[in-house]
C-alpha cells in the first residue's frame, strides 16, 4: 500500500517536472522575459519544518519553473500572512487555522498548496498534575494565540473542562518552570524540547488533537488572490516545485538535514542536530500519507476545510469565513 | 610439556612463576591503592574548584538580584515618569559593573507600550544599530516597546508575570542577533493604584560572556574543561563554541544514545552536586573515559561541570606503576639469572651421574661417576650410587669366576663319567660262546658321578669273578679311584687267590697310598660254573640277593670286612653258598636301596627283595619263570627304581648286576632264552 503511494507519488512528481519543464519552455520561449522573482516569507525562524522549501530552492526545483524565489526566514517579530498583504512577499506559508482566521478578518488569501494535512498538536501536562483530561479542569494552560487555539477549545469542551489558559509565546519555560500544569506543543517541536530539557516521556501526560478529532491540516503555502487570479500556472509552477522540494527531503535526509543547519546557523537560530532530525522525520509523516491516511500531498481536501472552517466560527473564532473554492486555489483542490 | 624440560629450567620456571603471581598481586594492589588515594585527592580537588567557581558564578547572580531588587524597589516607590526611568535605568547600568543591562517593561496598555532598556555595548559585543537611542557615554539607552513591538512576549516579561516572583530567564541571544547571549533576572512589581497583578517587570541582565572567559581561566591541566549549563540543560559555556546555545546535555545524550548522560543531565539540572565517571562532553561523540565534577549555581539555577580525563588522573598512577614494573621485570631478569645459576650448580652432579648411569646402562661398568662432594642427598645419592656399581662389578666378577667354576666342574664331571663308563664292561652278553650263565649289568651315573663300578671276569675256564663296588666321594676323585681300584681287582685277580685274599689285598693296596682318604666299598663273589659254588667277600657292601629260580629271594648272608683303602692289614672273612641251575644272584650298589622318592623315602633292600622275586619269575608269576633274561630282571629293577623316584634327582650312582647260573652244561631247562 504504502509502496504503492509512494510510486503513485514519484509518476506524479516526474509527470509533474515534465510538465513544468515544458510550461518554463513555452514561457520562457514565449515571452522572452527573464525568470519571475518572488519571495516566499516563512511563518517561522529556520527550521526541518521548511526543509523542503530550502531543498526546491537549492536543488533548482523552483529555478526550473522559471521560478527565482527568495526566501525570506520568518521569526517571533514576523507575521508571514501580513507580509502578504503588505506586498512584502509573493507567497507565505502559514497554519491553515490561522489563515482561515486572517481570511474570515477579510485578508483576500487563497491556499496555493496544503503541505501539511495532519495535525501535529499536542497538549503535553506535568504527570504528576494531570494525569488524565480531566485534570486538566481548573489547571494552568498555555496555549497559543487565537489562531492556534481552535483544535485546543474544541478539545476542551468535548472534554467538559475549563482550564485557565495562560498565554504561550515562543518557549515553553513556564511549563518547564512549573509555572504551567500543560503547554501546547508541536509533536515535531516543543514536544522533544521539553524532552531535551530534561523530562523524561514518563513524566509527561500528553494529548494528541488529532487523536481526540480536533487534527486539522496545518502548514500550507499562500498568496494573495489577485496574484492567484493574475498568474494562476505560476502559483502551480510554485506548488508543484515545493512539493518536489518536499519529495527531495524524504529521499534524501540527510542532506536536507544539513541544509536546514546551515540555514539555521545562519540565521542564529539556537539549535541542534538532533531536534531537527525530530523534527524532520515528525513533519515528513505529517506530510506523506501511510496506512489509513486518506489525504493527498499538496492539496487540502474539501472535507477538511469546511470541517475546520466549522469548529472555528462555532466556537466564535471567525465570524465568517470564505467558501472552499474561493479559498482553495485550482490544482489544490480535492475532487469534487 | 614442563616435564619434559631439565630440572634446572623447571626450577627456574617455577621460582620465576611464583615470584611473578606475587610481584603482579603486590602490582595490582599498590595500583589500586594508589589509584585510589589519587583519585581521591583529585575528587576533593575537582569538588573544591567547581565549588569555588560555582560560587563565584553565583556571586555574581546574586548581585545581580539585588541591583535588581533594588530597582524594583526604586520603581514600586517612586513610580518614575518614563524620562526619569531612562535615567534610572541607565545610572543603574552605570554603577553596577556585573550589570551588562537594565530594563522596565510596563504593562502595555500603561505607557503605550513602554520598555525602557538601558544597556552597555561594551565594544565589539553591542548593538550600534538600535534606533531612537540616547547614547551617554557607553551606556545605551532603548526603548524595546518602540514601533510597536512586542516585548511582553519575551520570557522575561512573561516568567515574571506568570509565576508572580523574580525569576531567572533561560540564557537568550541578545535581541538582534550577535554573540552576546544573556540572562536576565526579572522582577514583577505592581504599581500602587493599578487593577492589573502585575503592572511593571523590572529586568537585570547578565551577559554570559564574562562567564565563559571565568572558565576558560581555571586551570585544569592539560585535558580539563569547564562547561555551564542552564537550567534546562542547555550549554550556556562549553569549550567548543558550537554547543553553546545550541546543544543541551539531552541532546548529546540522545545523539550518542546514552541514558546514563541523560541521567546526569537531570541531576545536574535538578541542582545536585556529584562527581561520576562519564564519556566525556568535549563533542557530540563519545569522547574518552572521563571524570565529571558537577556543582549547582544556586541563584540562577544552572549547573557547572568539570572534566578531567581519566587518563590523566591515571598518568601519575602510570608513571608510577610503570617504575614499579622496570624495577620487576629488571627483578626478574635478576632472578632468573641467579636461578639458572643455583639449579645449574645443584643439578650438576646429577646432570654427571645421569650421563655415567647411561654410559652403564650401555654396558660400560667402567665409566667414571662424578666424585661426591658435600654431604647432601646428591652425595649421598651418588656415593650410594658408586657403590652399587663397585658391588654391581663385584658381582660380576664373582659370577664370572662361579661361571668358570661350574664349566670346570662340568667338564670333570664329564672327565669323569667319561673314565667310569669306559671302565666298565659295557657289551652284552659278555661271553656270547658260553651257554651256563646268563649276565647283564647295568650303571646310571649320579649327575655327580658317584663313582661305582662293576667288572666280571673270567678267572679260568670254570670260574667267574663278579664284583660290584662304591667308591666314596663324587666326581673325578672317586673315578680315578675306581679305575685304581678295578686295576688292582683285576691284577689281583688273575694273580689267583681266595676272594678274601683278593679283597684283602687290594685293601693293602689301596690304602698304602691313599692320602685322599677315599674307601670303596665292595662284594666280590668268585662263581664255579661247574658246580654253582659261589665263594665271596664283602668289604662293607650291602649283602646281594640270591634268588632261586622260583622266585625267593634272600640276601646272602653278611660276611666280616670294611671297606677297602681305610687300613691295611684289615681281614676280611669268606663266605660261600651254591646257585641251583636257574638260581639268579644279584648284586648292587647302595644308589638302588637307597634311591629316594620326592618325600625322602628309601627304595629299601626288602623292596629289592620283593621286586627281584617277581621279576625272576616273569613279573606275573607264571610257570615259565626260568625264561626271564637277567637284562630283563634288571630292567625291571630299574624301571621300579625309577617309578619309585618319580623324577626326583638321585645323588648317587645306580648299579645293578644280575647272573643267572644255568648250570654246567648249559642245558638247564631254563637255558634256551640265556642270550635273550
Amino acid at each position: 500500500m504504502r509502496r504503492a503511494v509512494l510510486i503513485c507519488a514519484a509518476v506524479l512528481c516526474a509527470a509533474a517536472a515534465l510538465g513544468a519543464g515544458l510550461w518554463a519552455g513555452a514561457r520562457s520561449a514565449d515571452a522572452a522575459v527573464p525568470a519571475s522573482r518572488v519571495r516566499l516569507v516563512l511563518q517561522w525562524s529556520p527550521q526541518a519544518q521548511f526543509a523542503g522549501y530550502y531543498a526546491a530552492l537549492e536543488q533548482g526545483f523552483y529555478r526550473e519553473r522559471g521560478l527565482d524565489v527568495e526566501i525570506i526566514p520568518g521569526g517571533p517579530a514576523v507575521d508571514s500572512l501580513a507580509y502578504l498583504a503588505d506586498g512584502k512577499a509573493e507567497f507565505a506559508t502559514a497554519f491553515l487555522t490561522g489563515a482561515i482566521t486572517a481570511a474570515g478578518g477579510g485578508a483576500e488569501i487563497v491556499d496555493v498548496c496544503q503541505v501539511v494535512n495532519r495535525s501535529n498538536l499536542l497538549l503535553s501536562a506535568h504527570r504528576d498534575k494531570v494525569k488524565d483530561r480531566d485534570d486538566l479542569d481548573r489547571a494552568r494552560v498555555t496555549l497559543w494565540g487565537s489562531s492556534f487555539q481552535s483544535a485546543y477549545i474544541g478539545f476542551f469542551e468535548t472534554a467538559g473542562v475549563k482550564p485557565r489558559i495562560l498565554p504561550q509565546y515562543y518557549s515553553v519555560n513556564l511549563f518547564l518552570l512549573g509555572g504551567a500544569d500543560a503547554c501546547a506543543a508541536m509533536e515535531y517541536n516543543e514536544y522533544e524540547t521539553i524532552v531535551q530539557s530534561g523530562v523524561d516521556p514518563d513524566e509527561l501526560t500528553v494529548f494528541s488533537m488529532q487523536k481526540n478529532g480536533f487534527g486539522f491540516p496545518e502548514d500550507g503555502v499562500y498568496t494573495t488572490a489577485r496574484n492567484a487570479w493574475r498568474d494562476p500556472e505560476l502559483c502551480r509552477a510554485f506548488a508543484e516545485a515545493t512539493l518536489e522540494g518536499w519529495a527531495y527531503c524524504r529521499d534524501h535526509p540527510d542532506e536536507a538535514l544539513a541544509s536546514v543547519m546551515g540555514h539555521a546557523r545562519d540565521a542564529h537560530v539556537p539549535t541542534n542536530s538532533v531536534h531537527q532530525r525530530w523534527m524532520l522525520d515528525h513533519i515528513l509523516t505529517a506530510i506523506y500519507p501511510a496506512g489509513t491516511d486518506a489525504w493527498e500531498p499538496g492539496v487540502l481536501s474539501r472535507v477538511d476545510y469546511e470541517r475546520t472552517r466549522a469548529v472555528m466560527i462555532g466556537e466564535g473564532l471567525i465570524g465568517s469565513a470564505p467558501s472552499y473554492d474561493d479559498f482553495v486555489l485550482e490544482g489544490a483542490r480535492s475532487a469534487p | 610439556m614442563l616435564r619434559s624440560l631439565p630440572i634446572a629450567w623447571r626450577i627456574t620456571l617455577l621460582v620465576l612463576l611464583g615470584a611473578g603471581v606475587v610481584l603482579g598481586i603486590v602490582s595490582v594492589v599498590s595500583y589500586t591503592s594508589a589509584r585510589d588515594l589519587l583519585e581521591q585527592e583529585k575528587q576533593a580537588e575537582f569538588a573544591a574548584v567547581s565549588e569555588a567557581t560555582a560560587a563565584r558564578i553565583d556571586v555574581v547572580g546574586r548581585s545581580v538580584e539585588k541591583v535588581t531588587e533594588g530597582l524594583a524597589v526604586t520603581v514600586d516607590d517612586t513610580e518614575p515618569s518614563p524620562a526619569r526611568a531612562r535615567k534610572l535605568l541607565r545610572g543603574t547600568v552605570r554603577a553596577n559593573d556585573e550589570l551588562y543591562a537594565a530594563g522596565i517593561g510596563y504593562e502595555p496598555r500603561l505607557y503605550d507600550n513602554f520598555a525602557p532598556y538601558a544597556y552597555e555595548p561594551g565594544g565589539q559585543y553591542g548593538d550600534a544599530s538600535a534606533g531612537d537611542e540616547e547614547s551617554s557615554a557607553r551606556i545605551v539607552v532603548t526603548d524595546l516597546g518602540r514601533d510597536g513591538r512586542a516585548y511582553e512576549v519575551n520570557d522575561w516579561y512573561q516568567l515574571s508575570v506568570q509565576m508572580r516572583r523574580p525569576v531567572w530567564t533561560e540564557p537568550f541571544y541578545q535581541e538582534g542577533g550577535g554573540e552576546v547571549v544573556l540572562a536576565t533576572y526579572a522582577v514583577p512589581v505592581r504599581l500602587r493604584d493599578d487593577p492589573v497583578p502585575v503592572s511593571a517587570v523590572v529586568a537585570g541582565d547578565i551577559s554570559l560572556f564574562w562567564m565563559r572567559r571565568l572558565l576558560q581561566d581555571i586551570d585544569l591541566g592539560e585535558s580539563g574543561y569547564a562547561f555551564l549549563i542552564s537550567k534546562t540543560g542547555t550549554f550556556i559555556a562549553h569549550p567548543d563554541p558550537t554547543f553553546i546555545m545550541n546543544e543541551s546535555v539531552f541532546s548529546v545524550a540522545a545523539s550518542r544514545e546514552d541514558s546514563g548522560l541523560r541521567a546526569i543531565g537531570q541531576k545536574m539540572i535538578a541542582g545536585e552536586s556529584g562527581y561520576v565517571a562519564f564519556d566525556g562532553l568535549r563533542s557530540m561523540k563519545r569522547d574518552e573515559p572521563s571524570w565529571l565534577a558537577y556543582q549547582p549555581v544556586p541563584s540562577t539555577g544552572w549547573s557547572l561541570g568539570i572534566v578531567v580525563a581519566d587518563s590523566e588522573i591515571s598518568s601519575d598512577v602510570v608513571a608510577l606503576n610503570r617504575t614499579q614494573w622496570v624495577i620487576a621485570l629488571a627483578g626478574i631478569a635478576a632472578l632468573l639469572v641467579i636461578t639458572l645459576l643455583i639449579a645449574g650448580s645443584i643439578t650438576r652432579p646429577i646432570r654427571g651421574l645421569d650421563a655415567a648411569t647411561h654410559s652403564l646402562a650401555q654396558g660400560d661398568l667402567d665409566a667414571p661417576l662424578p666424585k661426591a662432594k658435600g654431604r647432601d642427598e646428591i652425595a649421598r645419592l651418588t656415593t650410594s650410587f658408586s657403590q652399587m656399581r663397585d658391588d654391581l662389578l663385584q658381582h660380576i666378577d664373582e659370577l664370572r669366576e662361579s661361571t668358570a667354576a661350574q664349566e670346570r666342574m662340568h667338564s670333570e664331571l664329564r672327565i669323569a663319567a667319561g673314565i667310569q663308563m669306559d671302565l666298565v664292561p659295557r657289551t652284552f652278553p659278555p661271553f656270547p660262546e658260553r651257554h651256563d650263565l646268563d649276565l647283564f649289568a647295568t650303571l646310571v651315573p649320579a649327575r655327580e658321578v658317584g663313582g661305582d663300578f662293576y667288572d666280571f671276569v673270567e678267572i679260568d675256564g670254570d670260574r667267574l669273578c663278579l664284583a660290584v663296588a662304591d667308591v666314596s666321594g663324587k666326581g673325578v676323585p672317586a673315578a680315578l679311584m675306581m679305575a685304581v681300584g678295578r686295576s688292582f681287582l683285576r691284577s689281583l685277580v688273575r694273580e689267583g687267590g681266595s676272594p678274601a685274599e683278593v679283597v684283602c689285598s687290594l685293601n693293602d693296596e689301596l690304602a698304602a697310598e691313599n692320602e685322599a682318604s677315599m674307601f670303596i666299598t665292595m662284594f666280590l663273589a668268585f662263581v664255579d660254573l661247574r658246580t654253582g659254588e659261589v665263594r665271596y667277600a664283602s668289604a662293607g657292601h650291602n649283602p646281594p640277593f640270591h634268588v632261586t629260580a622260583g622266585g625267593a629271594a634272600r640276601q646272602v648272608p653278611r660276611v666280616r670286612g670294611i671297606a677297602l683303602g681305610a687300613r691295611q692289614g684289615m681281614l676280611y672273612d669268606e663266605g660261600s653258598f651254591t646257585l641251583a641251575p636257574g638260581d639268579v644272584l644279584f648284586l648292587y650298589t647302595d644308589g638302588v636301596s637307597e634311591a629316594m622318592d620326592a618325600e625322602d623315602k628309601m627304595f629299601t633292600e626288602p623292596r629289592i627283595g620283593e621286586e627281584l622275586g617277581a621279576a625272576v619269575v616273569g613279573g606275573s608269576g607264571g610257570a615259565d619263570a626260568g625264561g626271564v633274561s637277567c637284562e630283563a630282571v634288571v630292567e625291571r629293577l630299574l624301571a621300579a627304581v625309577r617309578l619309585h623316584a618319580d623324577g626326583v634327582e638321585q645323588f648317587d650312582d645306580v648299579t645293578m648286576l644280575a647272573f643267572r647260573y644255568l648250570g654246567p652244561d648249559g642245558e638247564d631247562s631254563t637255558g634256551g632264552a640265556a642270550t635273550g
